[in-house]
């Protein structure tokens, strides 16, 4: 939790009162999140794959082939689709997640392809435009929601996703591995020293008019404020849950982030992004994602089952990708290099069908898969899921519209 | 030792005449004043055609902020605040200038800029290999020297060896010593065209082609990296694979333009050419008909110290119209006749009158905000950067200047402590302007680590200090507002903050003086140059 500077000691005091009260003040909440005025039900939870996963090692496997390497395949719930060998417990839950193995991009660098699977659009010199997670903030979240909307959950790689053309306000609020819990966030006499602020606001304010509140800073300074005395940051505190359901997660960064993900969507935050990295695998392709699988395929599995068992999957999408695939060709390092012109995404919940698989790869990664998913498909394809109508233009800078997404929705995977 | 020092405290507090001696140094060349007085001119006169009444001019305290924020990098301390106050008012002004220029800070602070030009601002951290922290102690020692940005520049594009003792050479490495990354990065640095955009495709808007970035890429196809060292080799070629087909097509090196600027590459068999690839780009980059080079600088430093450059973003300057052509010009012909001089530039720049002139307007004048802005008619709120804003927080926090006088251990720990804060305050740190602040950056100000050490009870705290030093509450107010925002209080504020403050024990006057430094750290006003 560094990145917060969340003080643990003030921080177990209040997780301590907490268990005092018989019924937790928590459960209320939760309860209370969905009724926040003007929130729409829907959510979002981004596992985001940061390097470029490899298809044929994990939702496209090819065994016996020469490109589809040492990984094997193995049966699921969902018949007919099968997913590499390392995800024993994803295969469990597949009749609940879908897959699209035939996503097609025109960016094979990293950066660039970070940009372009988190936004729907490649990146151009004039306008940022907002990551899928600040528009589902802006669209669905509460007007008086008190915490951020949209989290960012150890996202190492080009830092968190961001508002763009939406506002810096709506860049995910991020935070490092949940372990430990959640912060103290207390200020000493915060009242007072927010006023004594606008004293000194008010004084620099003169002659300098609109151009002292434009920036933001009072907004935001209220925002922290709000944010810091909020009960829904107990989110953090993971271990109110039963010790068997966290172990279930994984005793690792991203099991916490997720389970994290499921508890601050009960609070009515609209969509979290948890970070995995280490997929970029240009040597020893097999072993990174034998080692990464069991770190994803744990989490994933539990996260599934978890909102499934809580009546939270119908509302609650769960995305799971990366920037781009890896070759279908292995090189003499045993690796996998950049590859964008057919690769997977899993997919489930919030309106998704389960047991799906869109899109056919050829075996030697030459011809274009079947039933292409551009970006703007995919993502046009999830706002449709969240009631987003995604022609909608916002306005950059420069006074150029720009649609939510630009793409077709693919209707075989909405239920 | 330890009454001399609080001696020194309380008469820094209390202001009582006696002030550190510092030499006036005379300013290195009468010759920018010159070129001063041509920009003035040149402003004037466009304010004139504009029918724009420029603000006034602000009051030396905030200039002396603005300047040492823009070129010592940081807040001036009450130290320096009170060696002003014993200078002539006349001389101020001079006074300032000649003695941001003589301290050591200022290398530091361009070294820093000149980095985040060539190389970014540390979103890319050290590693075994990349060592941007060699290079900013390189550029450094180039500024002490008065070494020309062209030398400069065609130091970090053709220098061989190893990251640690060619520092030079971490301007390829961060760049992977990849032919594609170079071209682009050497296109956006050094001639502020962000010709990258034609890696792909025909540049959608200016006349680049593809294979313009494509010959620009092959100056590089020579450059090879081992671990920390780079260097050239005699031979070899650009293949690369064409993005339809998959075959390998060979490309020749090329410029896009001012082919007669570029000398003949040697290709003879020795081991080591006269004139490799990379000094033939080097050459061309920074050739004098080149210009792109001189106008890239000549932008970039202009919208680092008036907010705005001509042609914005910084590098597109092969897109639309500047704002002051006149003016743009006039500054590319100087500093091509000056040899790339910046120390000169900078210090042409800061001695200008639009530099001096207030951020804020007189009464009734606010209506004509935009268009006096863009007509530098009236100084804008410039956001610090991280660097600048961990800065200003310690100094604001201490009664001594942070500079190089302070002990190794001390400056040690507070660089650890600040890059901290940088890191936090992350964001596209390579852009001349900030990003907006988002919440958890305004939350590590408001109770961050480093705001939490600097504000907490203690023999050295501040705000502890200046409820024992200061002999009443109006002085405890005074100081802390100097201190921060290197201002007094108006009478509003002096009247709230000595309201909080009366009639309360020790104890309770050390927090009340917390909550005044702390609010005025958070305040709109400490976050901007101004």
């Amino acid at each position: 939790m560094e990145s917060l500077n969340f003080d643990r000691r003030a921080f177990l005091q209040l997780g301590a009162l907490a268990t005092l009260s018989f019924l937790s003040p928590w459960q209320a909440l939760a309860q209370d999140a969905t009724a926040l005025a003007g929130a729409s039900s829907k959510s979002v939870i981004v596992l985001w794959l940061a390097g470029g996963p490899s298809q044929f090692d994990t939702f496209d496997p090819k065994p016996g082939t020469k490109q589809g390497g040492k990984t094997r395949a193995i049966k699921t719930r969902a018949k007919g689709i099968e997913l590499a060998d390392h995800f024993p417990l994803l295969a469990e839950e597949m009749e609940s997640v879908s897959l699209i193995r035939s996503l097609v991009t025109p960016e094979g660098e990293h950066e660039r392809g970070t940009y372009l699977l988190r936004t729907g659009y490649r990146p151009v010199p004039t306008v940022v435009h907002p990551s899928l997670g600040a528009v589902v903030a802006k669209e669905l979240a509460a007007k008086d929601l008190d915490i951020p909307a949209h989290f960012a959950i150890e996202v190492q790689n080009f830092g968190p996703p961001k508002g763009g053309l939406l506002g810096a306000d709506l860049d995910a609020a991020s935070v490092g591995d949940p372990k430990g819990g959640l912060p103290a966030l207390k200020i000493e006499r915060l009242d007072e020293r927010l006023e004594d602020r606008t004293v000194v606001d008010a004084a620099f304010a003169e002659g300098r008019g609109a151009r002292v509140s434009e920036t933001n800073h009072a907004q935001l300074a209220d925002r922290v404020a709000r944010t810091i005395r909020s009960p829904r940051l107990k989110a953090f505190d993971y271990k109110e849950e039963p010790a068997s359901l966290v172990a279930r997660y994984g005793d690792s960064p991203f099991g916490r982030g997720c389970l994290v993900a499921r508890r601050l969507i009960e609070q009515g935050v609209k969509t979290v992004e948890v970070e995995l990295g280490g997929w970029d695998s240009h040597t020893g392709n097999y072993e990174a994602h034998k080692k990464n699988a069991a770190i994803l395929d744990p989490a994933f599995a539990t996260l599934i089952k978890d909102l499934r068992e809580r009546n939270m999957l119908e509302n609650t999408i769960v995305l799971c990708l990366g920037e781009f695939g890896r070759s279908p060709a292995i090189n003499r390092l045993e690796g996998r290099d950049h590859f964008s012109k057919g690769f997977s995404c899993a997919i489930a919940g919030g309106g998704f069908k389960g047991g799906t698989v869109i899109g056919e790869t050829d075996v030697e990664g030459e011809k274009a898969p079947t039933e292409p998913v551009s970006p703007g498909d995919l993502f046009a394809t999830i706002y449709t899921a969240l009631g987003i109508d995604f022609t909608k233009e916002n306005v950059s800078r420069l006074g150029r519209p720009i649609a939510i997404a630009e793409g077709k929705p693919v209707r075989k995977l909405l239920a | 030792m330890r009454s001399a020092a609080a001696v020194t405290l309380a008469t820094l507090v209390l202001a009582v005449g006696v002030t550190t001696t510092v030499l006036a140094q005379r300013p290195q060349s009468d010759d920018a004043l010159a070129l001063t007085a041509r920009i003035d001119a040149s402003l004037e006169k466009s304010w004139k055609e504009a029918q724009v009444e420029p603000a006034p001019a602000a009051d030396e305290l905030q200039f002396q902020r603005r300047l040492w924020l823009d070129v010592l990098g940081t807040l001036p301390s009450l130290e320096e605040i009170r060696a002003l106050e014993a200078v002539a008012p006349e001389r101020k002004h001079a006074w300032l200038i000649d003695r941001a220029f003589a301290d050591p800070r200022f290398a530091d602070a361009l070294a820093e800029r000149l980095a985040r030009i060539a190389v970014g601002a540390g979103r890319k951290p050290d590693d075994l290999f990349y060592r941007r922290r060699r290079l900013v102690e390189w550029l450094r020692e180039q500024v002490q020297e008065r070494r020309p940005w062209d030398e400069i520049v065609r130091a970090l594009l053709t220098t061989e060896g190893f990251s640690t003792d060619a520092p030079a050479v971490n301007f390829v490495i961060s760049q992977d010593a990849d032919p594609a990354k170079l071209a682009g990065r050497t296109a956006r640095a050094f001639l502020g065209v962000r010709i990258d955009c034609a890696q792909c495709h025909d540049h959608p808007f200016a006349d680049w082609k593809q294979s313009d970035f494509e010959g620009l890429a092959a100056f590089f196809a020579r450059t090879k990296r081992k671990g920390p060292y780079i260097h050239e080799e005699a031979k070899g070629d650009f293949d690369i694979e064409d993005r339809k087909d998959g075959t390998l097509r060979r490309v020749e090196p090329h410029v896009p333009f001012d082919k007669e600027a570029l000398p003949a590459v040697d290709e003879g068999s020795k081991k080591r050419p006269k004139v490799t690839r990379r000094d033939a780009l080097a050459a061309w980059v920074t050739d004098s008909s080149n210009v792109y080079f001189a106008r890239a600088i000549v932008n970039r430093t202009w919208a680092w110290l008036l907010g705005t450059g001509f042609r914005e973003p910084v590098d597109e300057l092969d897109q639309g119209k500047p704002s002051n052509p006149e003016l743009l010009a006039l500054l590319e012909l100087d500093t091509r006749e000056h040899r790339f001089d910046l120390v000169r530039l900078v210090r042409a720049i800061v001695s200008t009158r639009a530099y001096a002139l207030a951020s804020k307007d007189a009464p009734g004048h606010e209506e004509a905000v935009t268009k006096k802005l863009a007509a530098f008619a009236l100084y804008p709120l410039k956001p610090l950067h991280p660097d600048q804003l961990a800065s200003a927080v310690f100094q604001a926090t201490s009664f001594q200047t942070q500079d190089e006088s302070r002990p190794l251990l001390l400056r040690i720990a507070r660089s650890g402590q600040t890059s901290d804060f940088v890191t936090q305050h992350g964001g596209d740190l390579d852009a001349e302007t900030p990003e907006d602040e988002t919440l958890l950056q305004r939350h590590s100000l408001m109770d961050g680590k480093v705001m939490r050490e600097r504000l907490k009870d203690g023999p050295i705290s501040v705000p502890s200090r200046l409820v024992v030093l200061a002999p009443s509450d109006r002085k405890i107010v005074e100081v802390a507002y100097l201190m921060a925002l290197s201002r007094v209080p108006t009478p509003r504020e002096l009247e709230h903050f000595e309201a909080r403050l009366r009639g309360l024990g020790k104890r309770e006057k050390i927090e009340a003086t917390q909550d005044l430094v702390w609010a005025l750290l958070n305040s709109v006003e400490f976050a901007w140059n101004h």
